[in-house]
């Protein structure tokens, strides 16, 4: 359709011609413009804001939702940064409270774990990981008797409820440990003479020496009422129905799928071999209201630790199938808490009163040296042997850049990446380590962000604010105090994703 | 002394680089007589920064916030290249919903930039005011998509090897849907603002034209190679990224003049509309960034990888030594190629032509001189 429309033109001269009518004029002025629908939250990337630093008091209190890489990779969630800051302090007690919190087997699991967390370390990506199994091994060998003696100790207010735990391998050990803490009365029942499950009967004694399985059972045994060997439960002993009989209010099943018979030389990662017949020694269970999945494993309801039978839980190997003990620690904690809500109704007091996190960033660090050459394979990393020298640990600990803590340790990896060298950043050389100057300058800041993108503690973050002017260059060069100074203004740009 | 009146009466005169019609800091000594262009020769250089060589000093991650400042009016298109190279010689897979944002985002970008040249693009030519900030009010509503997406208005630093520094946000289809949606009838109200006016049309068409073989010879590109005739497109003839999975088409145009020019770029919006309004349909949900390591090292060898810029072919040729830093990294601008080019046709025109001429290039400084 079209019209003929008269149009008149700044210049004066007055013309006719042929308009089609979806050009009217008019017409597209009368489409919505965007800011009139959706509401546009400002989140430019200005100029740059420090949350926290570890030696000034901004009042800003990181929130350690975010877990850092190597927690964050561990099947088990084990608090790799907190305890290896911890060490870094030297307090090696702390560190093995903190440890038990997620796992109460460090010994032992530092000596079969393939530790993933060591592959997704942020310092590799610098120079190479921090060597966090050895740690864990010293700080297993660190620990005060003292200390030993006070964190397995079961606490004085019971809950007068018993849990039958059937299998004392990593799983089972570990749910005793747990529940203890949480005080309910555990007994574990072990058909073979010793506990331990497959650390004991599948790893050899050169990798994972005796005396350190011995020592982390009697740990847990003060954890539980008893540990009862030589007492299966299934074929030719008792049954569920006999363990709810003797009043018990919860059973875990923590069966392990492994082979009797130690093997020689295993694969590196694989500390557990595959059990060819676990259908058919698992057979039993279904006769007892328990059901098997496809595999033979013990089928659980979907994220949970729940069996077919009421009261009956499961976890570990029992319902993942062989694998590696961390996995089954991190499932097995699941269990625990499971089993908790079960039998008290709501989660215990244990798993929120935790060791106090903000007290296990660390204050000293091994700063990343600007334009430091990569290091190549074998350069840079301290030597992984057990046992570790004391002071070998706490320079290994130190090398760890506390990521996600939300304040700057001066590691200098910012200072290193700004593609124009806006940032300068001094830290003193003597003990403390503390950072001297912290400045950027605005006037070379392009504001690509690439800081933020590499801070590891992400500290660093953008506002969405502009003030790259001023009358002086010096003032365009914001300091540690100015960086931190906090502002309304300031959004967190992780805000959404943490949610 | 008296003249011979016979001489013809040289004057040179220096266009730029301050001069609000060069758009930027292009400097061109031009030899008048009268009113009408004898020489003309442009001198380059003023926005050099070295970026070939600053960025041989950073690892590939650090990259992509110096492309920005190359062409800073379509600095997306800039990334681009440069990523799909490191990509392509890593042998990276980029997930797919990254590729569809990449495209979106990309679209919008060269309608961005085509909005962006439009304004000046009529200033010069003496409509002065009113259609500029036509141009840029257009251009502000992408803006304000672009910086909540990536966070910059101008240097977006949002591309990466293996897809996107993070997700796009909350809102962002319908957000994007609803600008897709509106843009063709904005595009209509350009092009009814100006092109029935008699002052636009005496002073673009058959002005600065070009014919296809030379525009080829000279190295250029997009728009302005398409509107001498040769409809080369580096998304059709040889598809990147998902931009085959899209129904579009190449637009050219015969004329070769400043006309022909300015109605390539108003066909290609539209184009381009079509091509996010199907991306946005078609996005599928998933990661937008593959798995990849920050201290990227690349395989020795070398790639070069061409896309198609808002201003024609933009090149990156990558040479890797097998370390976490480029050996050499050449950068192809497909502006210089076409300021070649456009000036071959200068001499001879008289000055005001000149000057809707060289706007008609649509050429960014920051990428010619680099
Ligand atoms: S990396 Fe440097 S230039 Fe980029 S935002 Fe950080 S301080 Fe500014
Ligand atoms: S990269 Fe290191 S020095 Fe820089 S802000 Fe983050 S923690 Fe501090």
């Amino acid at each position: 359709m079209t019209a003929r429309r008269p149009l008149f033109f700044g210049t004066g001269i007055v013309r006719t011609f042929r308009v089609t009518v979806k050009h009217f004029f008019m017409k597209s002025l009368a489409v919505q413009y965007p800011h009139e629908r959706i509401p546009i939250t400002p989140v430019s990337r200005g100029m740059l804001w420090m949350k926290g630093a570890i030696d000034t008091d901004t009042g800003f209190v990181p929130s350690f939702t975010e877990m850092p890489p190597c927690q964050a990779r561990c099947p088990g969630n084990v608090d790799a940064r907190g305890y290896v800051g911890l060490i870094a302090q030297g307090r090696y007690d702390d560190a093995y409270e903190l440890h038990l919190e997620t796992n109460p087997l460090p010994g032992m699991v530092s000596r079969v774990c393939p530790h993933p967390c060591e592959r997704v370390c942020r310092r590799g990506e610098e120079d190479a990981p921090v060597t966090i199994c050895d740690l864990k091994g010293f700080m297993f060998d660190h620990v005060s008797a003292g200390r030993r003696q006070k964190v397995f100790t079961r606490p004085k207010i019971r809950k007068d409820k018993k849990v039958a735990v059937v299998g004392a391998g990593p799983a089972g050990l570990s749910v005793a440990f747990w529940l203890g803490k949480c005080g309910y009365d555990v007994v574990i029942f072990e058909k073979l003479p010793t506990a331990g499950g497959a650390l004991r009967a599948a790893i050899a004694p050169s990798r994972l020496p005796v005396d350190i399985i011995d020592q982390e059972v009697d740990d847990i045994r003060k954890m539980c009422v008893a540990i009862r060997t030589n007492a299966p439960v299934g074929p030719g002993g008792l049954s569920l129905d006999d363990l709810f009989a003797k009043d018990f209010d919860a059973v875990f099943l923590g069966l392990g799928a492994h082979r009797k018979i130690p093997v020689k030389g295993q694969a590196k990662g694989a500390d557990t071999p595959p059990e060819p017949s676990r259908s058919e020694k698992n057979a039993w269970l279904p006769e007892q209201g328990v059901n098997l999945d496809d595999q033979g494993n013990i089928a659980v309801e979907t994220g949970a630790n729940q069996t077919s039978r009421a009261a009956v839980f499961a976890g570990g190997e029992a319902i993942l199938g062989p694998g590696v003990t961390i996995t089954s620690l991190g499932c097995a904690r699941r269990a625990s808490q499971a089993i908790d809500v079960f039998l008290n109704g709501a989660p215990s007091d244990y798993w929120t009163n935790g060791f106090p996190k903000q007290d296990t960033i660390k204050k000293r660090y091994d700063d990343v040296t600007p334009r430091l050459a990569k290091a190549k394979p074998g350069e840079g990393v301290l030597n992984p042997v057990h046992p570790m020298a004391e002071k070998e640990a706490i320079k290994q600990a130190e090398r760890c850049l506390s990521c996600m803590t939300e304040e700057c340790i001066g590691c200098h990896i910012c200072e290193k990446y700004c593609p124009p060298q806006a940032i300068k950043i001094t830290t003193s050389q003597d003990k403390t380590r503390h950072i001297d100057s912290y400045d950027i300058d605005y006037g070379k800041c392009q504001l690509c962000e690439t800081c933020v993108d590499v801070c590891p503690t992400r500290t660093l973050t953008h506002t969405p604010e502009f003030e790259t002017a001023d009358y002086d260059h010096a003032d365009m060069t914001y300091d540690k105090d100015k960086m931190t100074r906090q502002k309304p203004l300031r959004v967190d740009i992780y805000a959404k994703e943490k949610k | 002394m008296p003249q011979h009146k016979s001489t013809p009466q040289l004057m040179e005169i220096n266009l730029g680089p301050q001069h609000p019609a060069t758009h930027g800091v292009l400097r061109i000594v031009l030899t008048l007589d009268g009113e009408r262009v004898v020489k003309a020769v442009p001198h380059l250089g003023y926005l050099h920064r070295g970026v070939e060589k600053i960025v041989e000093d950073l690892e590939y991650f650090q990259i992509p916030p110096i492309l920005d400042r190359m062409d800073y009016v379509a600095n997306l298109n800039n990334e681009l290249s440069y990523v799909m190279g490191v990509e392509k010689l890593a042998g990276l897979k980029v997930p797919e919903r990254a590729e569809y944002i990449r495209v979106i985002l990309l679209e919008f970008n060269r309608i961005m930039s085509h909005f962006a040249w439009f304004g000046p693009f009529t200033n010069d030519l003496g409509l002065f005011g009113t259609a500029f900030l036509y141009g840029l009010r257009e251009r502000e509503y992408i803006q304000r998509l672009f910086e909540r997406t990536t966070g910059a208005r101008m240097h977006y630093n949002y591309f990466t090897y293996g897809g996107l520094r993070h997700d796009i946000p909350e809102g962002f289809v319908e957000e994007a849907r609803h600008l897709a949606n509106r843009l063709p009838a904005v595009i209509d109200e350009f092009e009814y603002m100006v092109e029935e006016n008699e002052i636009f049309r005496l002073r673009t068409i058959g002005i600065g034209p070009m014919d296809g073989k030379t525009a080829l010879n000279f190295g250029a590109s997009g728009p302005f190679l398409r509107a001498s005739g040769i409809p080369i497109d580096l998304r059709k003839d040889e598809p990147y990224s998902v931009y085959d999975r899209f129904d579009f088409k190449v637009c050219s145009a015969s004329g070769g003049d400043c006309f022909a020019r300015y109605k390539v770029r108003m066909d290609e919006m539209r184009e381009s509309v079509k091509i996010i309004q199907q991306a946005l349909d078609q996005m599928p949900d998933g990661p937008v960034r593959a798995k990849t390591t920050r201290h990227l090292k690349l395989p020795k060898g070398e790639v070069y990888m061409r896309t198609e810029h808002a201003r024609g072919e933009f090149g990156a040729y990558i040479v890797s030594d097998g370390g976490v830093r480029p050996y050499r990294l050449k950068l192809r601008s497909p502006s210089l190629s076409n300021l070649m080019a456009s000036c071959v046709l200068l001499p001879g025109m008289v000055l005001p032509d000149l000057i809707a001429t060289v706007a008609s290039v649509d050429i960014v400084l920051g990428c010619t001189d680099r």
